[in-house]
């Protein structure tokens, strides 16, 4: 395989991780950007998504895209309930207590998936999943292109939504400021929970759309929600722009490391570009200085 | 009867103090000598009055998850930097010491101070960038240190042995005495008198620092860093500080832990263990002195208490983590001062 | 208070840019030791600003600030407190958790020692705290909260946590002591209260610069005023002159606050 062929190879799989990144981030952007709050649950929502994908599709054999539908409905309603029960008591109060408390819920959620589902990775199968494509030179599965091209188009309409229709224009009002917006008419209460049930939805998504490639297992969310950290800040803490351009770029950046240079420390450099970042500019590369308090 | 305010020098939240500074407590009763002697005579015979060595080794383990949970409690409670990869200095300290014993053969006595400076230096090296983040960046990068250092503990085959870890470390050299034998440090006894001279020996420490005006100075970080620079704390420095005895008492609970359980490997860095951590000092009660103690003691015995598999634990501590949080904002010590407060005003009440 | 002394602040061509955002523009003013000096300004024209820029907050763009005759541009806080000057804050800063009494105490950081050394090893500790808590006591007492040495610091009404503020600036020992709208949501009486406290503060020799809105405070308790709008100095000189400058009754028109 000639250079540029694998070089290719690993911009087209970096793509594939990219979408995932840049859904999970979105997610955990639009709740810091809009509430101050960091969720620090997000990864569990990912891999509990991947987990009712897996119920819905496997066990109760529903179509696949009907099983997504329903992860995402199932999640969302998930997020309500952080929503309900964790972030609204402690809005207002020092940040410490809601990253312990969402610690607490990732804690327990991990590891009730692990008791209900066991350790043991599970497949989750689709009927056309790993037939192959080629594109030119590169090949890949039907899946991995499904991952990009519904990931970017569900992300676009949300993109759409948030800039052109009243509740985004309401959702962008209180991430500037949530007390005038709430002096202006803005339902704060109703926006946190539209908040928290998006990012589910999208953290649904994610696991459900990469669960038939790689397998579902009760810890999957740990590494992703490390990731779509790095990401957030990356892009810049609150910015949804940011967080869906930085999310590809994680994803091609670590593909192409993990290819060219090993694959075994692949993690690794997604941790090295965030120390780098946060020593050099913490605001990301997209992000307004300071965006509260310092 | 009027509070003196002179009397009570409240280092610890004015909430706690009932439990929290024990020291003024022990001041004020009037045979107070007595009953810390006492105390002390009590944990002396310890192993006497607890056969069982099962037992014996809980209070081992709690011993020094103590002294790992009060040291955190210096950086997470007292200057209010949340680290959530706390795992890494505490697993340094275990892999130093374990490798220069293991390998070169280097005596434990040399190795445990030692064990306890480079966790100090990678608190050092950890710290520096982390100076000017705050609250979720802290804890992102504080996470991110943690799993980087896991990574390399688990990818450097050459010296961390990878995954496998790193077996048959060896014990405490012996220590002779003239005319009366060698002490040796296999036992779970000898062993916990090991731990009991060491860890209180740190706990001082970490108490006289609590009390001394740098103490003080952790706490003004955390109220207020841009006030603290501006009654004259040089806040960078404080915040190095803070990282570095922090580390170093983690680095030092790490070697005790190492060459008692004589194996360690990159599951001694995980995740799961530096959330434990957090939890024992959240839980116990952030900021107090007792409270991270009463957290270490909770989170190293509740496993045994409930005997059931490790995901179930898991989810319990998850959850009391989060109900923990929720309801009960300043731990388990602080829900007791509360209540000794509510209970010394109804009796107030009640008596003319 | 004359001018024949060497100031005991300079401030040369101070200017502060925000982006394109001048803040504060080629400022310049001196004060004398012992003199009372107001800050005085629209909202925005960047009092403020100033005080950040002397206390080491923000690093001016360009210009210096000379403290008894040393540039103190570039300093950290901590250091430039070291030399002499304290401040309190236009939104009350106090280390809301502790109490009244603890508050004091840790301000006496820069009389005391320290050290790590210290911590682990001082001797003699009961006598020094029974010391420092006597000296915080006698602080309170000069700005009368000794009663409330107790009370957790976020528990107190407004016009208290600002004389803890004042407590807590004083105990460092300073020379300098820059009061940032003092008495901003105070009511007549605590204002009056707290005119008495800086008068008293100015005779124990120390320098005061008061950043004010409160008109009849400012006029009534300064020997001399500096006038900024949108971020460059309007005027100076002593009140009357000032009340008297039609340019300043412009820039104030409509906003002046004649309480």
């Amino acid at each position: 395989m000639s250079l540029e062929t694998l070089l290719g190879q690993q911009i087209l799989n970096g793509l594939v991780m990219g979408a995932i990144y840049a859904c999970m981030a979105l997610g955990l952007t639009l709740i810091y950007g809009i509430l101050d709050q960091v969720n620090f649950a997000h990864g569990e929502m990912y891999m509990l998504g991947a987990y009712a994908v897996l119920v819905f599709s496997s066990w109760l054999h529903f179509p696949y895209p009907l099983a997504i539908l329903l992860g995402m409905v199932a999640i969302a309603i998930l997020g309500l309930l952080f929503e309900h029960g964790i972030f609204r008591p402690l809005r207002g109060t020092p940040e410490l207590n809601t990253i312990i408390a969402s610690l607490g819920a990732s804690i327990f959620l991990w590891n009730l998936a692990l008791v209900v589902f066991g350790p043991i990775p599970q497949e989750l199968k689709t009927s056309i999943a790993f037939q192959s494509v080629q594109i030119g030179p590169l090949s890949t599965s039907v899946q991995r292109l499904l991952v990009i091209f519904v990931s970017v188009g569900i992300i676009g309409i949300l993109y759409l939504v948030i800039m052109r229709t009243r509740i985004g224009k309401a959702m962008r009002a209180a991430s500037q400021d949530r007390d005038i917006a709430q002096l202006m008419g803005v339902d704060i209460g109703r926006i946190a929970e539209l908040t928290f049930m998006v990012g589910g939805a999208l953290a649904a998504l994610a696991g459900g759309l990469i669960a038939p490639i790689f397998l579902v297992y009760p810890s999957m969310g740990l590494m992703a929600a490390q990731k779509a950290f790095v990401v957030v800040i990356l892009g810049g803490m609150g910015n949804v722009l940011g967080a869906i351009t930085a999310g590809f770029f994680l994803g091609v950046v670590e593909s192409i490391a993990a290819g060219f240079v090993s694959s075994q420390l692949r993690d690794l450099f997604a941790f090295a570009i965030l120390v780098l970042v946060l020593w050099i500019r913490p605001e990301g590369f997209f992000g307004r200085t300071a965006k509260k308090g310092g | 009867m009027p509070h003196d305010p002179r009397a009570q020098l409240v280092e610890e939240r004015p909430k706690a103090a009932f439990l929290g500074d024990l020291g003024a407590l022990v001041r004020r009763l009037p045979r107070a000598r007595l009953t810390l002697a006492l105390g002390l005579l009590a944990l002396i015979a310890v192993p006497w009055v607890v056969r069982d060595p099962y037992l014996l080794h809980m209070i081992n383990m709690a011993l020094i998850f103590i002294l790992v949970a009060s040291s955190l409690n210096l950086l997470v409670g007292y200057a209010g930097r949340l680290n959530l990869g706390y795992a890494a200095f505490y697993g340094v300290g275990a892999y130093t010491s374990a490798l220069l014993t293991l390998k070169l053969g280097w005596p434990f006595w040399v190795t445990l101070p030692l064990g306890g400076l480079v966790s100090l230096a990678v608190g050092l090296v950890i710290g520096v960038p982390c100076l000017r983040l705050k609250g979720p960046y802290l804890a992102i990068a504080t996470l991110s240190f943690g799993e980087i250092t896991r990574i390399i503990a688990h990818n450097w085959d050459a010296v961390t042995n990878g995954p496998l870890g790193v077996r048959g470390i060896p014990a405490p050299n012996p220590i002779p005495i003239p005319g009366l034998g060698t002490i040796t440090f296999v036992s779970k006894t000898n062993y916990y008198y090991l731990l009991l001279v060491v860890v209180l020996l740190c706990l001082w420490g970490i108490r006289r620092l609590i009390q001394s005006q740098l103490g003080r100075s952790f706490q003004a970080l955390r109220e207020d860093d841009i006030l603290a620079e501006h009654v004259g704390i040089n806040t960078v420095w404080a915040k190095l500080v803070n990282y570095a005895v922090s580390a170093f008492f983690a680095g030092i609970a790490g070697v005790l832990y190492a060459h008692y359980i004589r194996y360690v490997s990159p599951e001694t860095l995980s995740l799961g263990e530096s959330f434990t951590m957090v939890a024992m000092v959240v839980v116990g009660g952030m900021g107090t002195f007792t409270g991270p103690i009463v957290g270490a003691i909770l989170f190293t015995w509740l496993p045994e208490i409930l005997r059931v598999a490790a995901s179930y634990r898991m989810v319990i501590y998850g959850a009391i983590m989060m109900l923990s949080i929720l309801f009960m904002r300043s731990g388990l010590v602080g829900a007791y001062a509360t209540l000794m407060e509510r209970w010394q005003h109804w009796r107030e009440g009640r008596t003319p | 208070m004359t001018t024949t002394q060497d100031p005991i602040l300079q401030v040369n061509r101070l200017s502060k840019h925000f982006g394109g955002l001048a803040a504060v523009d080629g400022v310049d003013f001196a004060l004398y030791p012992g003199e009372i000096l107001s800050l005085i300004g629209p909202n925005g024209a960047g009092k403020t600003t100033v005080f950040n820029c002397i206390t080491g907050i923000y690093r001016p763009t360009s210009g210096d600030i000379l403290f008894r005759g040393k540039s103190l541009v570039g300093e950290a806080p901590h250091q430039i407190i070291k030399r002499g000057i304290a401040r309190t804050f236009q939104i009350t800063r106090l280390f809301r958790g502790m109490t009244v009494l603890e508050n004091v105490v840790i301000a006496q950081h820069l009389h005391v020692p320290c050290s790590l050394w210290d911590a682990f090893f001082g001797l003699n500790r009961a006598a020094r705290e029974a010391r420092r808590r006597e000296e915080a006591m006698e602080q309170l007492a000069f700005v009368g909260l000794a009663d409330k040495a107790d009370v957790r610091a976020e528990n107190l009404s407004l016009g208290e946590q600002k004389r803890l503020e004042l407590a807590v600036a004083l105990t460092t020992r300073p020379t300098l002591l820059l009061l940032d709208e003092p008495a901003a949501g105070l009511n007549p009486s605590e204002t009056q209260q707290l005119d008495q406290l800086i008068a008293k503060v100015r005779e124990s020799g120390i320098t005061v610069f008061l950043i004010e809105h409160d008109m009849r405070m400012v006029m009534g308790i300064s020997d001399r005023i500096v006038v900024l709008n949108y971020g460059r100095k309007l005027a100076e000189g002593k009140p009357d002159e000032i009340s008297r400058n039609p340019e300043v009754i412009e820039a104030y028109l409509g906003r002046m606050e004649i309480a």
